[in-house]
C-alpha cells in the first residue's frame, strides 16, 4: 500500500524469487506488457526478467510480440483454461460429481431468469435503472449478475472437462511407463 | 452474453494461482480451499494458524476469504478477514459501494468501532496485490486496528 512503504524486506520478498515474481506476473497480465514492465511490476532487474521471460515464451506460456516498436509479452489464457480443466479432472470427482455439479449449477441460472424474466447478467443489470428498486434490492442484483458470470465461466469449463473426460485422463503410474 | 470465451478467460485458473503463488506460502496460514468446492469455485478461504499470528488470538482459526473476478477496465474484488475470538473484521475491497472513496477501500470494524478509507496499490497483478494486502493485515492492521479500544 502506499502509505508507510517500509525499507526493509517485504512479506513477498522474504517468501518469493524475483523469478517467481516475474511468472507469477507474467501469467496475470491484463494487456500485453514489455519485460521492463513486467520486471519493474515484479521488482527485479531487466535481464534476468528477460531470460526467464524467454524461457516462459519457449515453454508456450507466453506469446512474444515484436511487431511493435517494443517487444511485448501475453499469456495465453487458453492453456490457463486447459490448467483449470485438468485439475478438475484429477481432483479425485467422478464424471458423474461433476455432472450432477454442473446441473446444479445451470439450474442456478435458470432460476434466476426466471425470478427477474431475464436471459444474461447483463440484462439483469439493466433492470437496476428501474425506479421502484429499493437500495438492498439493487446491491442483490448486482451480486447476482456477478455470481451469473462467475456460474457461466465455470459450467464452460466444468462441461469442457467432462465432454473430454476420457481424453483427459492421466497417466495413473508415470514410474511404470518409463522402465 | 458478456463472459469472455473460455480460450481468452484470465479467471480461469486465478484461484490457483492465487492459492500456489501467495496463499501456500505465508508461514501463517494452515490451509486454504475453494468455496463451495472446486466445481463451483465461488471463492477463496485461507485458514490462519491463530498460534502463529503475532500478536496471537485463538482457540478458533482466522479466516481470509477471498473473491476475485478479473474484468476491463478493472478488476473486482473483495478480501476478508475474520477473527471470530474477537469479531474482529477487516476488508479491502475493490467494488462499487463506497464511490467516494475511490476505486478501493480498506474498513475495518471491532465489537465498538468502525472505519474506512480509500487506499491505492503499489501493484496491479492480483498476485502481487494479494501480497500486499496479506502483509498489510499481518504487520500493520491485526497491530493497530485490532485492539485499538482495549488499551491494557
Amino acid at each position: 500500500m502506499t502509505e508507510d512503504g517500509s525499507n526493509s524486506e517485504s512479506l513477498m520478498e522474504r517468501q518469493t524469487t524475483g523469478e517467481d515474481r516475474v511468472r507469477m506476473t507474467s501469467r496475470q497480465l491484463s494487456e500485453p506488457r514489455t519485460a521492463n514492465w513486467i520486471a519493474s511490476e515484479a521488482g527485479w532487474s531487466h535481464e534476468p526478467t528477460k531470460r526467464v521471460l524467454e524461457r516462459l515464451v519457449d515453454d508456450g506460456i507466453l506469446h512474444r510480440d515484436e511487431s511493435g516498436t517494443h517487444t511485448t509479452y501475453y499469456p495465453d489464457y487458453r492453456r490457463q483454461a486447459m490448467q483449470e480443466a485438468m485439475r478438475l479432472r484429477d481432483s479425485g470427482h467422478t464424471v458423474e460429481e461433476l455432472t450432477d455439479r454442473l446441473a446444479d449449477m445451470k439450474t442456478q441460472i435458470r432460476d434466476w431468469e426466471d425470478e427477474f424474466d431475464v436471459e444474461s447478467p447483463n440484462q439483469l443489470r439493466g433492470t437496476l435503472a428501474d425506479e421502484s428498486l429499493d437500495a438492498d434490492e439493487e446491491i442483490r442484483r448486482r451480486e447476482i449478475a456477478r455470481e451469473w458470470e462467475h456460474l457461466h465461466r465455470r459450467i464452460q469449463i466444468v462441461g469442457f472437462a467432462i465432454r473430454e473426460w476420457d481424453f483427459l485422463t492421466p497417466t495413473t503410474e508415470p514410474a511404470e511407463a518409463n522402465s | 452474453m458478456s463472459v469472455p470465451h473460455l480460450g481468452g478467460d484470465p479467471n480461469a485458473n486465478l484461484y490457483a494461482q492465487l492459492k500456489r503463488d501467495v496463499l501456500d506460502r505465508v508461514p501463517q496460514i494452515s490451509a486454504v480451499e475453494l468455496v463451495p468446492d472446486d466445481i463451483e469455485a465461488k471463492q477463496l478461504r485461507a485458514i490462519f494458524d491463530p498460534g502463529r499470528l503475532d500478536p496471537p488470538t485463538g482457540p478458533e482459526s482466522p479466516e481470509l476469504t477471498i473473491k476475485w473476478y478479473r474484468q476491463d477496465p478493472d478488476d473486482w474484488f473483495r478480501i476478508n478477514y475474520t477473527d471470530p475470538n474477537t469479531g474482529f473484521h477487516a476488508g479491502w475491497h475493490q467494488d462499487e459501494d463506497h464511490p467516494g472513496l475511490g476505486q478501493a477501500h480498506f474498513q475495518y470494524s471491532t465489537a465498538d468501532t468502525e472505519d474506512r478509507w480509500g487506499i491505492t496499490f503499489e501493484h496491479e497483478i492480483p498476485s502481487l496485490v494479494l501480497w500486499e494486502i496479506i502483509e498489510e493485515l499481518l504487520e500493520d492492521v491485526r497491530p493497530t486496528y485490532q485492539y485499538a479500544n482495549e488499551e491494557s
